[in-house]
């Protein structure tokens, strides 16, 4: 059995020197962000040749783990395209228009919404943070403070990047705060991540608002985009789950669930510029006017 | 000096899997945190200075890939080294698994608390759950890592070549 000596004392006060110091510098000085950048980058490199060797081997044994699953969705999705047939039949106008709106609304966001598509090849080794490294960093000008989207809507925003990986800080993170917009009332608020497997928390909305119904159980909750922000305008966040209202003082307990399932996520859209793509005007052609 | 190699090489490769784990399969949205085991397992047997000096250089690289201030890793895992070496070989599976489980266990609290101190936005309550999740995968994975954890071990002091 090992016992404590002088010479032990000294390396104990040693290690807690060596912790100030790190932390100092780290802290107060940001001497280390090159070293963390550096290291990132390597870890993300390693990382995205890991991710390339395990999916092959995931998809399959995730479709073996689906595969009962899988038979019965087999039947029922023949049976709803049976209807659905059926339907098309019945309501070719419908059919029609429905095309049409969806043809404008990608028209809309492909002016709108500059955005480029990553894949999500690591997640935080920490439980403390909520984020994940995807493969594409500044070379695709993604830059730390942009917004990211999952399929079903807002997933977080960059809070680093390197030359050709990124981390994405979820809304779930614990240091996540959304600026955000609430159902047809409209109310403002602010979403805070709440931590893993969480709902979202909805805080900074006034009290009389919440008195006269503002904020209901299913509202819905987009970003509301405020000037110099880094969400645009209307991405969907998710619904509220739950209004707690205390029976005295101000006090709230709002809860939002995600739209977005952060445990199944591949791809994601980082935005990169929010501003219309303007096509510029067609040059005149020699000896062409008046 | 091969064996400081094979330790280096063992945190890399902790840290990939770990990441890799959060990612694909985490247990109830948490990863586990392979390298305290290879810090323990590196500790079990070595002399306390030595094992705190390696946990220290394995925190500082985890350190370094994540958000929270430098420095926390680094510290807990000297701390749980130091402790680690002190106590002795456990004999056993039991007492093996244990020594595991305890190491994460009180690596993430002195973590966790040691984030909160420096005013790290966190709340009380994922702080328990990441606690026991973290543990309960960490308790898990150890005996898998067996064949990689007993290369780290001091040689002349294995404890955990009997486990098989």
């Amino acid at each position: 059995m090992w016992r404590r000596t002088a010479r032990d004392r000294v390396f104990i006060a040693f290690l807690i020197l060596s912790t100030i110091t790190v932390l100092t510098l780290d802290f107060r000085t940001g001497v280390l962000n090159g070293v963390s950048s550096e290291t990132q980058s390597a870890f993300a490199f390693l990382q995205s040749g890991v991710r390339g060797f395990v999916r092959p081997f995931q998809s399959v044994l995730d479709s073996i783990g689906d595969l009962g699953s899988l038979r019965r969705e087999n039947a029922k999705l023949r049976a709803d395209n049976l209807n659905l047939q059926h339907e098309l039949e019945v309501y070719p106008d419908v059919a029609r228009e429905n095309q049409r709106l969806t043809t404008l609304l990608q028209l809309q966001d492909a002016a709108g919404i500059r955005a480029v598509q990553a894949r999500v090849i690591g997640a935080s080794i920490s439980a403390l943070e909520q984020s994940v490294t995807i493969d594409k960093g500044r070379n695709a000008g993604i830059v730390p403070d942009k917004a990211v989207l999952a399929p079903e809507g807002l997933a977080g925003h960059i809070s680093w990047a390197g030359a050709s990986s990124a981390q994405v800080t979820f809304l779930t993170d614990l240091d996540s705060a959304v600026g955000v917009r609430v159902g047809n009332s409209g109310e403002t608020g602010l979403v805070r991540g709440n931590g893993p497997r969480s709902d979202l928390l909805l805080e900074l909305v006034s009290r009389p608002a919440l008195d006269q119904g503002a904020v209901k159980q299913g509202d819905m909750v987009v970003t509301s985009g405020y000037q110099g922000g880094i969400y645009p305008a209307g991405l969907p966040v998710g619904r509220v789950e739950k209004v707690e209202l205390a029976p005295r003082g101000t006090n709230y307990t709002i809860l939002v669930r995600p739209f977005v399932r952060f445990s199944q996520l591949d791809i994601l859209s980082v935005v990169i510029s929010t501003a219309p793509v303007l096509e510029a005007p067609p040059s005149p052609t020699p000896g062409a006017g008046p | 000096m091969r064996r400081a190699v094979l330790f280096a090489s063992a945190v890399v490769i902790a840290l990939l899997i770990s990441s890799e784990l959060s990612l694909s399969l985490p247990l109830f949205g948490i990863g586990p945190d392979l390298v305290i085991l290879v810090v323990t397992a590196f500790a079990i047997g070595e002399r306390p200075r030595q094992a705190a000096m390696a946990g220290f250089a394995a925190g500082l690289l985890r350190d370094m890939l994540l958000a929270t201030p430098a420095g926390l890793s680094a510290f807990a895992y000297a701390v749980v080294a130091y402790v680690v070496a002190m106590l002795g070989v456990p004999r056993g599976v039991g007492p093996v698994v244990g020594t595991f489980a305890g190491s994460t266990f009180v690596s993430q609290l002195i973590f966790g608390l040691g984030a909160i101190m420096l005013g790290q936005e966190i709340n009380a309550a994922p702080l328990p759950r990441m606690l026991i999740m973290t543990t309960a995968y960490n308790a898990l994975m150890s005996p898998l890592l067996m064949p990689m954890l007993r290369r780290i071990v001091r040689a002349e002091t294995s404890p955990i070549g009997s486990m098989d």
